[in-house]
């Protein structure tokens, strides 16, 4: 590497100093500084770059005067130096502004975090506060000092409540950490608050030909991805029928590297009224609903296919008015190194 | 006035909120967790059950499951203080079904709370 620089620039040197193409020789100088930094050259090396090939030059031409061309040689020197040093810094600047960025949404992340995980026992103490001083409220004469005091500590109440819910409205809108969580563990808790919920004239089997299935995803996204196909399979069975949940392999995929990533796919399959094709044409539309005003948003099926886009999944849809609906998610398992980094934050129980 | 039991895992909490509904002439049973809870219900049979969402042991979620799967008929209210308890795993959908009627978000003032029992009860 630091070959090829020193011979790139003794050549740029040959150009300026002995052909005519002194300004497209300075303009290659310029490019050449940039492209240093970017191939990490150490700026001692810049210095002993120009060095070595000052000494080449004396080699090659013996009857010149070093003297009379050191000058000279300054110039495309300076141009490509001042180009490295310009670039070196810009990048040295770009890279401690992310730090500090990171920094900082890290920051961010750990408040949010923290305000998640101590929302419920705090909103707790808040109601036991607020409670008590309010039980105060009714029990003491409205005119009296003490009356005073305990609105004093519902109103302070008050705003410790809102200042908790401006910290979670924050950590609601912080990007979502994917964990590592196995698919088939996570149906199956699913599927037993569903079967509470079904009639029991809808007969639910779960079967995976995979005893785990790592993903890298937010458990509470997947749970609404099963939980809503499940659902929707129910209202289209109207209270009677097979409701049918697999998980299986699914076809790799390669990636642009050549690294095989293997894939899972979630399989929900109903014999209840099916879809009409017009009707699986605009299934993934917001605010499309086929149920009743009032009973259905509209919203589950394009909240899921965003989910499952986020993840580099897919959604295969096929349906027969009056035979059924099967929908196929397929996602990407995590790999080997995936599962290993994050064993340690494996969820199972995802509550929060 | 009805007969309500209370599942609370916070003692405070739990004693402040039984003692605000004796006040408005409850008769009222509490419990620390949703395990406890169901070995009360074996003797009680409550008109009203308020449960806490989030609790050690059996929390709100599992006891709400268990007590669906037994045939529950008892309306419930149910107590969250954080995001997610009632909005996700355990969806407005399925937990209506499972006997949930309305719900309180901590902290709320006593007459939220006699403002909610009062609907659930009507």
């Amino acid at each position: 590497m630091l070959r090829d620089v020193q011979e790139i620039y003794f050549l740029l040197l040959m150009r300026f100093l002995f052909t005519s193409e002194q300004e497209e020789a300075l303009v290659e100088a310029l490019d050449f500084g940039i492209s240093m930094m970017k191939h990490d050259v150490m700026p001692e090396d810049v210095t002993e770059m120009h060095h070595l090939a000052m000494l080449r030059i004396s080699d090659k031409f013996p009857d010149l005067l070093l003297r009379d061309v050191a000058g000279q040689m300054m110039v495309p020197f300076m141009e490509a130096s001042m180009a490295y040093s310009l670039a070196l810094r810009e990048e040295r600047e770009r890279k401690l502004t992310l730090r500090n960025q990171n920094i900082h949404a890290a920051r961010l992340e750990a408040v949010g975090t923290m305000a998640a995980g101590i929302a419920h026992d705090f909103n707790t103490i808040l109601g036991v506060v607020s409670g008590y001083a309010e039980l105060l409220t009714d029990e003491l004469p409205i005119d009296s000092s003490n009356y005073g005091h305990a609105r004093q500590i519902m109103a302070a109440s008050s705003r410790a409540r809102d200042l908790v819910a401006r910290m979670l409205a924050f950590a609601r809108a912080l990007p979502i950490t994917p964990v590592l969580v196995d698919a088939v563990s996570l149906v199956e808790k699913v599927l037993r608050l569903i079967k509470v919920s079904l009639q029991s004239t809808i007969h639910v089997t779960f079967t995976s030909d995979l005893e785990h299935a790592y993903l890298l995803a937010d458990p509470s996204q997947l749970e609404q991805i099963v939980m809503n196909l499940c659902m929707n399979a129910a209202d289209a069975m109207e209270g009677r029928g097979n409701l049918e949940i697999t998980i299986s392999q699914a076809v790799s995929l390669f990636d642009y590297d050549g690294s095989e990533r293997a894939r899972m796919c979630l399989t929900v399959t109903d014999d209840g009224c099916g879809m009409s094709q017009r009707v699986q044409n605009r299934i993934l539309d917001p605010f499309y609903t086929t149920k009743e005003p009032g009973k259905g948003s509209g919203l589950g099926l394009s909240v899921i296919y965003g989910i499952v886009t986020d993840l580099q999944g897919e959604i295969l849809i096929d349906s027969e008015t009056g035979v059924g609906s099967r929908f196929r998610i397929i996602l990407l398992l995590a790999t080997p190194s995936q599962r290993d980094a994050g064993a340690g934050k494996e969820v199972h129980n995802p509550h929060p | 006035m009805a007969h309500i039991l209370v599942i609370e895992d916070d003692a405070q909490f739990r004693d402040m909120l039984v003692y605000m509904l004796q006040h408005d002439g409850h008769r009222v049973d509490a419990a620390a967790d949703g395990e406890k809870a169901l070995t009360l219900l074996k003797e009680i049979r409550p008109d009203l059950i308020i449960t806490d969402i989030l609790m050690p042991n059996m929390d709100g979620v599992e006891f709400l499951l268990e007590l669906a799967q037994q045939g529950n008929a008892t309306p419930v209210i149910a107590m969250s203080g954080g995001r997610r308890a009632i909005t996700s795993a355990f969806n407005l959908e399925s937990a209506t079904l499972m006997g949930v009627k309305a719900s309180l978000t901590k902290p709320f003032s006593r007459a939220d709370l006699r403002q909610v029992v009062a609907e659930v009860l009507a």
